[in-house]
């Protein structure tokens, strides 16, 4: 199977609602349906429960660069995220993995 | 946290530290804290990580940090009041099962022992009064040194210096001719020219000689012409004399003889008051060879040998030197600096008294630069720049008030300058033979 889920995703703003809403980020590939990284997910972690996925597209970003031939411009790849609910009581724990 | 004790040796104890996670916690979260300001992770302002994220990605290495930390901590402040470890501590293993702590530290205690009565001790002091005869003597060798070669035509004599040529003889008796050595000057005072010496006695200039020379199986016989001689003339001993050698400083003969004598005197009085020293040394480590010294002031002191060793080499060690073998044959030396360390430390006790005065000081500085000939001011200026050396001379000067009231409490035996050689020698030999 084409590989779905990228990386999980840790910032001080995800953290706060992991904790508050039970709500866990992944960063996934831009062509991920909401099946697959159901899927993907339940593969990884077999005892959690999803109750919801919410995918979001973050389009890339202009970059440029001056350079002594003038500007380079260029984009930052746009990237798909994934905000994966589930079941209360229920936990992923990103770090024993690693 | 429990520390439990156990005697390895007299000197020798291995402590056990333990501890429970929940002694521990407290520690970790202050420790925790203090990370969460310095982590710096993309995706969090710095200082506002959650604690239980940092506990996740980085608890371990923090925990570990935390628990030598904390031994170190005890090791200060619970084992050196109690046990006064001496050494360098050992810390042997450290297990962490992420409830219990369990540290073994290995350290070793001063022996307790008894300095021997000082005064029942018998040292063995060389005692020389300078005679008139060293003083003659050494007004020869002064008056020699300023000698002048002149030639004579008196015939050889002990100390004379001859210039010869010297033909090698082939096993008929003829004169080899080409191999002929000329115009050669020997002083026959020198021990290696004795054979001519013994052929040359007595002869005059234009004299010939047979000399043979035999170097292990082969001899040589060498026909040897006198071409001159040389004789020493001895500047006559008066105040002009006296005034050449000196540069003006001592203007008569009988203030020369005097210097001289102290100088002499000088000379015998300081080798024989450090050899007093050693002695002293010696026989208290002698006495006190019962001491036990514990493994890790052993090392310690090995490990001085060994740096001390290495400095002389300056860093280049031979390619086949075995660092072990090497502290395993020095093991009985740092033994017995380790015994005469703690000696010195008791005698240090017993004659707490000793004060230094800054005449001490003003004293051992001159004596210092008059070893060096330097400037006192220089050396005042060395010591004055560093703390440390200051506090070297501190103890040297101590140590050395030390020995002076030893010296005075222990019972001396004056041998004679003579007397003393023959009773080194004779306990040299018995050295050897066992």
């Amino acid at each position: 199977m084409k590989r779905v889920l990228i990386k999980p995703l840790i910032t001080e703003k995800l953290t706060g609602i992991q904790e508050k809403e039970n709500k866990y980020a992944f960063e996934v590939v831009k062509t991920a349906t909401k099946p697959q990284i159901k899927a993907a997910i339940e593969e990884l972690y077999p005892e959690v429960t999803i109750t919801r996925i919410n995918t979001m597209i973050n389009p890339g970003k202009p970059k440029g660069r001056h350079t002594r031939r003038g500007f380079i411009s260029g984009r930052t790849p746009a990237t798909k995220k994934a905000i994966i609910s589930i079941k209360e009581g229920q936990e992923i724990d990103f770090f024993t993995e690693i | 946290m429990k520390i439990s004790v156990e005697d390895k040796t007299k000197v020798d104890k291995i402590l056990t530290i333990s501890a429970t996670r929940e002694e521990l916690e407290p520690r970790f979260e202050k420790a925790y804290r203090t990370y969460r300001k310095k982590i710096n992770m993309p995706g969090f302002r710095p200082g506002q990580m959650p604690l239980t994220i940092i506990k996740k990605r980085f608890g371990k290495d923090i925990e570990s940090e935390e628990i030598n930390n904390y031994v170190q901590e005890i090791f200060r402040d619970e084992v050196v009041p109690k046990y006064s470890p001496i050494g360098e501590p050992k810390f042997d293993e450290l297990k962490w099962d992420d409830k219990n702590l369990e540290v073994k530290i290995e350290i070793g205690v001063r022996p307790e022992f008894e300095l021997t009565d000082i005064s029942k001790l018998t040292i063995d002091k060389m005692v020389h009064d300078v005679t008139d005869k060293e003083v003659d003597e050494e007004l020869e060798h002064s008056r020699e040194r300023a000698g002048t070669w002149k030639e004579s035509e008196e015939p050889v004599q002990e100390k004379s210096k001859v210039t010869i040529d010297a033909v090698p003889l082939d096993e008929k008796g003829n004169p080899k001719e080409e191999e002929k050595d000329t115009d050669k000057s020997i002083d026959l005072s020198d021990e290696q020219f004795a054979p001519f010496k013994e052929a040359l006695l007595g002869k005059k200039k234009g004299d010939e000689a047979d000399v043979e020379l035999a170097e292990g199986d082969d001899k040589e016989v060498f026909r040897v012409t006198v071409k001159s001689v040389q004789s020493l003339e001895l500047p006559e001993l008066n105040d002009e004399f006296v005034k050449k050698v000196t540069n003006e400083e001592i203007t008569s003969v009988e203030d020369f003889r005097s210097h001289i004598k102290s100088q002499i005197q000088n000379y015998f009085d300081q080798v024989s008051g450090d050899i007093a020293k050693q002695e002293v040394m010696d026989e208290l480590i002698k006495v006190h060879d019962d001491i036990d010294v514990p493994d890790r002031v052993l090392a310690r002191f090995q490990q001085a040998f060994l740096d001390r060793m290495k400095q002389q080499q300056q860093g280049e060690v031979p390619e086949d030197f075995n660092e072990e073998e090497y502290l395993e044959s020095i093991k009985e030396d740092a033994a017995k600096e380790a015994r005469w360390a703690f000696i010195l430390d008791e005698l240090e006790k017993k004659y707490d008294d000793v004060e230094i005065t800054p005449e001490d000081v003003d004293a051992k500085l001159a004596g210092e630069a008059a070893r060096y000939g330097m400037p006192v001011e220089m050396i005042k200026n060395f010591y004055a720049q560093s703390n440390d050396q200051l506090e070297n001379l501190r103890k040297n000067i101590r140590a050395d008030k030390v020995f002076e009231k030893i010296l005075n409490d222990v019972q001396v035996k004056e041998l004679s300058k003579e007397e003393y050689q023959e009773k080194k020698k004779k306990e040299r030999n018995e050295k050897g033979d066992s």
